[in-house]
């Protein structure tokens, strides 16, 4: 784990010096822009997180047991999330989830057409660890990832082996 | 301190209210779930009758929108220029959909409507998107998760909001792709939430928007805005955060 986040936090500072040697599209903004300060890549900060969370998928999607879902090809419910509609298929092989393929999407948050790493040595990076969730109010993108989760749900449940 | 919690479901999308205090009535609630009722009406765009879809039927002239359509069409505007036209509600048919402005632009007007009421300590969340104005129920600075995008139980920060706006921007899904726990730390593009604080939740959720459309440059786009901060997290569970951001952590 040590080794991967040095050697990500190795990759992350060359590609921010070649991102910067580049001119990059945010310094092309209209924005009140804040001159950065050095072009030295110094090495990204790298916050110790002890106990980083293996991130899991959004969807539940089920364990490895084989035989739970019939083989196929099966369309979820269109499920509006404000921004837009989500409709996933689900496509089980050997009893198992093995892709989605999303039939709809929100699409005004658009695809970045830029996917180079713009990480500068200002910025600090970590792996992301779970907190302890007592707190007034949370903020993350729900609408979105629900409507996936309904309709994933409803693509799974055509799916079932009974 | 007392405080009183509800929520109700507009816009597709739980918006909860939290008032503390002594005199916290019924109405104080009406008046902000009502407004945003209105804003549905107005703005929508699935409601075949709301000014936004008639204006995009062509049914509306220029000079008879509403003054909140006026003002919306302006700021989308305002922030497509200052996001390097990365913010754009003109979608590809040539029809218009402010949504990614609406929700924040009326949680604050809304916070607004309560101060001009008298409230003073209160937090209003549509959607993951939050302003927060002075004080929670134990007297202390409201605190805010951010959601973990790939396990939705869990957050993996825990931020101070001392009346700032906070929003997260996030698909956890990025055109065909989808997560793949098997590729940890196989691949270094792909963000999948963007959380900004900001001075209010307007700010904070049209930045939010812009600067998670333009992928992992959006990060440096935000440490760029004076007064904004922003934590992102890609899909390989890596976090990369401005240089600011750690203040607001509790």
């Amino acid at each position: 784990m040590k080794k991967t986040l040095l050697s990500l936090a190795l990759i992350l500072t060359f590609g921010a010096y070649t991102a910067f040697l580049r001119s990059d599209i945010t310094s092309k903004l209209h924005t009140p822009i804040v001159p950065v300060t050095t072009p030295d890549p110094s090495p990204i900060t790298q916050t110790p997180s002890p106990t980083p969370t293996t991130p899991t998928p959004a969807p539940t999607t089920p364990p490895s047991n084989t035989g739970k879902f019939k083989n196929g090809t099966y369309t979820g419910d269109s499920v509006d999330a404000f921004y837009g509609n989500v409709q996933v298929s689900a496509i089980i092989s050997g009893g198992q989830l093995t892709n989605v393929t999303f039939l709809d999407y929100p699409r005004d948050r658009r695809t970045s057409l830029q996917k180079s790493n713009q990480a500068m040595p200002i910025l600090k990076s970590e792996a992301i660890s779970s907190q302890s969730a007592n707190v007034n109010s949370v903020s993350g993108a729900t609408y979105t990832s629900e409507a996936f989760t309904l309709s994933l749900t409803s693509a799974l449940n055509q799916a079932k082996n009974i | 301190m007392t405080s009183i919690k509800k929520t109700e479901l507009i816009m597709g999308m739980p918006i909860t209210l939290e008032i503390v205090g002594d005199m916290v009535t019924e109405g104080a609630f009406k008046l902000v779930f009502d407004y945003f009722k209105y804003i549905d009406e107005k703005f929508s765009t699935y409601k075949s009758g709301s000014e936004m879809m008639r204006i995009n039927r062509g049914e509306i002239d220029e000079k008879e929108y509403s003054e909140d359509m006026r003002e919306v069409l302006a700021l989308s505007e305002i922030t497509r220029k200052e996001t390097g036209n990365y913010f754009d509600i003109k979608r590809l048919d040539g029809s218009l959909d402010p949504s990614g402005l609406v929700k924040g632009w009326a949680i604050h007007n809304a916070a607004h409507l309560l101060r001009d009421a008298g409230f003073k300590n209160f937090c209003i969340e549509a959607g993951g998107d939050i302003e927060t104005f002075g004080l929670n129920s134990e007297c202390k600075v409201w605190t805010v998760g951010i959601r973990n995008p790939f396990n939705t139980t869990e957050i993996v920060k825990i931020l101070h909001s001392d009346n700032k706006g906070i929003a997260t921007s996030g698909n956890y899904i990025r055109g065909q792709h989808i997560y793949n726990p098997k590729e940890k730390m196989g691949r270094v593009e792909g963000v999948v939430s963007l959380t900004v604080v900001g001075p209010n939740i307007y700010e904070a959720d049209r930045f939010a928007t812009a600067a998670f459309a333009m992928g992992e440059a959006g990060i440096m786009f935000i440490e760029k805005l004076p007064g904004f901060e922003g934590y992102m997290v890609n899909d390989n569970g890596i976090a990369t955060f401005t240089s600011g951001f750690e203040k607001y952590v509790k």
